[in-house]
């Protein structure tokens, strides 16, 4: 009778738990990624991102998050030179004044739309980093998810280490007939590559697709009313004060959004043009 | 005594079966990582794969929907897929969940009111219409993102309708294709 005599901890079956259900970091991450998409000024968006830098913190994987940042920078990078690049070419392709005017604008305010990235991405991270399957299913089940989302939900988290291991097969097999599958192939052959990369992989996965339906139907995966849990997920006190507080800050960055003069736009930025368009003409400052 | 040996056996019957829900929930999977692997391989931004990652996507969501063949079945890949992209890209774009759902669905009116699943140009017509709108409505969240540069809103425009082309260039042809084969092969079964 080892469950009688052994001391059981179900934790230690399913990792460590966190501090934090993830119902509330999922609360979170809705809120604060909602309120980001009102404000729009640096200050607000500035402290919505420190904010939630120190939510980030408290995970503790600072390389994790030292290497997400970096990435973050360099995207921004990549983006600047892609749309100034861009637009220099539309000008060329399209003269006229109204795109120049527009294009001319294009690097103002570049920055808002970024700093408005950095919340979304440290709650993201936050999620990312307390991820586990065991702890979503977990989460899944006891929300009493409808049958037709738990069972898709449960396959695609089941399945995508899966559909990993079925790409790096199948980038041996074409190896092995003698074909290389890339950038170049991709750019040179695109139908050959399509045909060699997506076609095996549709198959596959129907093929799966019948194996998986018939292993859940005999399982009777989804049909129970009341599953047992291992562990049932409980909001804490903790839950709710880092909620209450997560709701209060919103509302205090949107009242002082509000409350904020509008900044003077640049020409060729939105305001500007809607400004000069309901000035009579012919009255100058 | 037969009542204490067979509780009820009789099993309960749904509008979506197990397979096809599984079917759901594989082509969802496969898209986002086919997605991810292409831009990879060639850079999200780089025009050349974002029409080759679109028209793949398109093209799946064809074999899906001809595979499924059920009413609902396109607001139940947006479902699953916003949900999914919830969990991995945030909350951002989970609030333009009413819009993409109504998209779906109307999409899936277009199918019925063509003559069914079972026409291929139904289905092709009801994807193309979909990927119309769920772009729409893309073009729409970038406004609201990016409203304080309206340049930039008109280069993501220009990447949002190469996109889109992909799906009627690449998807919409490779899908029908994809189809005709797997009927050929008796995966995709016509009863």
């Amino acid at each position: 009778m080892l469950a009688l005599s052994a001391k059981f901890d179900p934790d230690s079956t399913v990792g460590k738990r966190d501090a934090l259900d993830i119902r509330t970091r999922l609360l979170i991450s809705l809120v604060v990624t909602s309120v980001t998409l009102y404000l729009s000024s640096n200050a607000t968006l500035a402290a919505m991102s420190a904010l939630t830098f120190c939510y980030l913190l408290q995970t503790r994987r600072y390389a994790v998050i030292v290497a997400a940042y970096l990435l973050m920078l360099l995207m921004t990078l990549l983006s600047l030179g892609i749309i100034y690049g861009s637009s220099r070419l539309f000008m060329l392709l399209l003269p006229g004044e109204g795109m120049s005017r527009m294009m001319s604008g294009v690097l103002d305010n570049f920055h808002t739309p970024f700093l408005r990235s950095i919340p979304s991405m440290n709650v993201l991270l936050s999620i990312g980093l307390n991820f586990s399957v065991q702890g979503f299913v977990g989460t899944m089940k006891s929300v009493r998810m409808p049958r037709f989302l738990f069972i898709p939900l449960l396959v695609f988290c089941r399945f995508v280490p899966e559909f990993v291991d079925v790409i790096r097969q199948l980038r041996d097999a074409v190896r092995m007939r003698g074909f290389a599958v890339g950038f170049g192939s991709a750019i040179l052959h695109p139908f050959q590559t399509i045909r060699l990369t997506a076609v095996p992989l549709v198959v596959r996965t129907l093929r799966m697709a019948d194996n998986l339906s018939m292993a859940a139907e005999m399982k009777r995966v989804g049909y129970a009313k009341h599953p047992t849990q291992l562990r049932t997920l409980r909001f804490r006190h903790l839950d709710f004060a880092v909620l209450a507080f997560t709701v209060l800050v919103s509302a205090a960055l949107c009242i002082w959004e509000a409350h904020l003069p509008k900044p003077k736009r640049m020409p060729g930025t939105r305001s500007a043009r809607s400004s000069q368009i309901s000035q009579p003409s012919g009255i100058t400052k | 005594m037969s009542d204490m040996s067979h509780p009820s056996s009789s099993p309960r019957s749904f509008y979506w079966d197990t397979e096809s829900l599984v079917v759901v929930g594989l082509f969802t999977a496969l898209s986002k990582v086919m997605s991810l692997m292409v831009a990879l391989l060639g850079g999200g931004m780089n025009p050349f794969t974002l029409f080759l990652k679109n028209g793949i996507a398109t093209a799946l969501l064809v074999v899906l929907v001809a595979r499924v063949r059920k009413f609902g079945v396109l607001a139940l890949y947006v479902l699953v897929g916003q949900l999914i992209s919830f969990l991995i890209a945030g909350g951002g774009m989970s609030i333009l969940l009413p819009c993409f759902l109504l998209s779906a669905l109307v999409s899936d009116a277009l199918i019925a009111a063509c003559g069914g699943y079972r026409r291929m140009g139904a289905v092709l017509a009801g994807v193309a219409l979909y990927d119309l709108l769920g772009r729409a409505i893309s073009l729409g969240y970038s406004l609201l993102h990016a409203r304080e540069n309206m340049a930039m809103v008109v280069v993501a425009g220009v990447f949002i309708a190469l996109g889109y082309l992909g799906c009627i260039v690449i998807g919409l042809p490779c899908g029908a294709k994809f189809v005709k084969e797997l009927r050929h092969a008796g995966i995709i079964r016509e009863v």
